[in-house]
């Protein structure tokens, strides 16, 4: 009376626990994977620094170059990268931010060459108060490697010993005439 | 005579066995379907206990962070004792709400000495960041409200439980069967 039910139980038992295994070892798979993307990032100038309700705000601008084709792997849905700027002052040990973000789909477009990149909405640069004239700040590039199924990994690389501008300013008129361009 | 008394004697005694490996069985039944009950609790327990989040396996149920995951994926956290940084999937619950919402931190201050820490989250498919979903004037999130980070990825399989609470009858049905099959099941 049951022989059909049990059937049909032991299927699907048995196709789950495969479809299992298989996830297991595709995200086995990525982890033994070593990829050794090209990132690059220079200061390209400043947009300004300005004051605005109590708290500083930059617009950063930098050079930047990331060559993610390298973290494509099977198992890849899509590569989530994104530059962020931090630094540290008296009231908060700790200021990290977002300037940049990109979803990458495909392994044709992971070549990314942006020599003038500005922070994008939303993301901006400000601080909690005014202390970022003369603050010495890091930029970090880091990809999320977001798979079709498994354990997502992020790699990141720092660059550091960058500085925002001594004093409030307006944006460059020279940068900005290199960004019409 | 006498064999026909001991044949009665015999149905007699067959009745009483039949009766009691019956009551027998049945109670093992119901013991299995405890276990299995009280086993997946403890399993569900034991994650709570080993990822430091208070509900380790988590449903999407909107799109905001498509293409990376969609309604009905499943995702598995982990919190952890590392505080949240910017890039990281988090998962929060805002004060007042009983759905929590998977998205990414995008900005981060941390607090000296205390520590505490002020974050502010975005969906990868959004265009702007979250401030319009928190709660009115509130600008950041803290420790409190988070629930964990993201560490693993399942697609499709969380459909099943958005089906079953979209149609509480399929619940009901499938409790049903399985209730049936654990009572029924001979070993």
């Amino acid at each position: 009376m049951h022989t059909c039910w049990y059937r049909a139980n032991a299927l699907f038992t048995f196709a789950s626990t495969v479809l299992a295994v298989l996830c297991i070892l595709c995200t086995l798979s990525d982890q033994v994977h070593r990829s050794n993307p090209g990132v690059q990032v220079d200061l390209a100038g400043f947009d300004g620094l300005h004051k605005e309700f109590g708290t500083d705000k930059a617009f950063v601008v930098l050079n930047f170059t990331a060559d993610l084709r390298d973290t494509f792997t099977w198992n890849t849905k899509q590569v989530f990268l994104y530059v962020m700027v931090e630094y540290s002052t008296s009231r908060h040990h700790f200021n990290q931010m977002m300037l940049w973000s990109q979803i990458i789909e495909r392994k044709e477009d992971a070549l990314i060459r942006r020599p003038l990149l500005r922070a994008e909405y939303p993301h901006v640069i400000t601080d909690k108060g005014t202390n970022l004239r003369d603050m010495p700040f890091n930029v970090t590039v880091a990809w999320n490697n977001m798979p079709i199924v498994g354990l997502l990994t992020t790699e990141r690389k720092t660059f550091t010993g960058f500085k925002f501008p001594p004093e409030y300013q307006r944006p460059n008129p020279q940068l900005q005439q290199q960004y019409r361009l | 005579m006498g064999l026909v008394k001991s044949g009665k004697d015999f149905l007699k005694n067959t009745k009483k066995d039949v009766a009691d490996t019956n009551k027998r069985q049945m109670l093992m039944q119901v013991v299995n379907l405890g276990l299995i009950v009280t086993s997946a609790l403890m399993i569900w327990k034991s994650l709570i206990l080993f990822t430091g989040s208070e509900s380790p396996v988590v449903v999407v149920l909107s799109g905001s962070m498509e293409p990376g995951f969609y309604r009905g994926d499943i995702l598995f956290l982990h919190f952890g004792r590392q505080p949240i940084r910017p890039g990281e999937i988090v998962v929060f619950n805002i004060n007042g709400r009983d759905i929590p919402i998977v998205h990414r931190a995008i900005k981060v201050h941390e607090k000296t000495p205390s520590g505490q820490i002020d974050i502010l989250t975005k969906g990868d498919n959004n265009w702007g960041d979250d401030r319009s979903l928190y709660n009115k004037g509130q600008m950041w999130l803290h420790h409190e409200h988070i629930m964990g980070r993201v560490v693993g990825y399942l697609p499709y399989v969380g459909q099943v439980t958005i089906i079953m609470n979209d149609y509480p009858m399929v619940k009901y049905a499938l409790i049903g069967i399985l209730g049936l099959f654990v009572l029924t099941s001979k070993e």
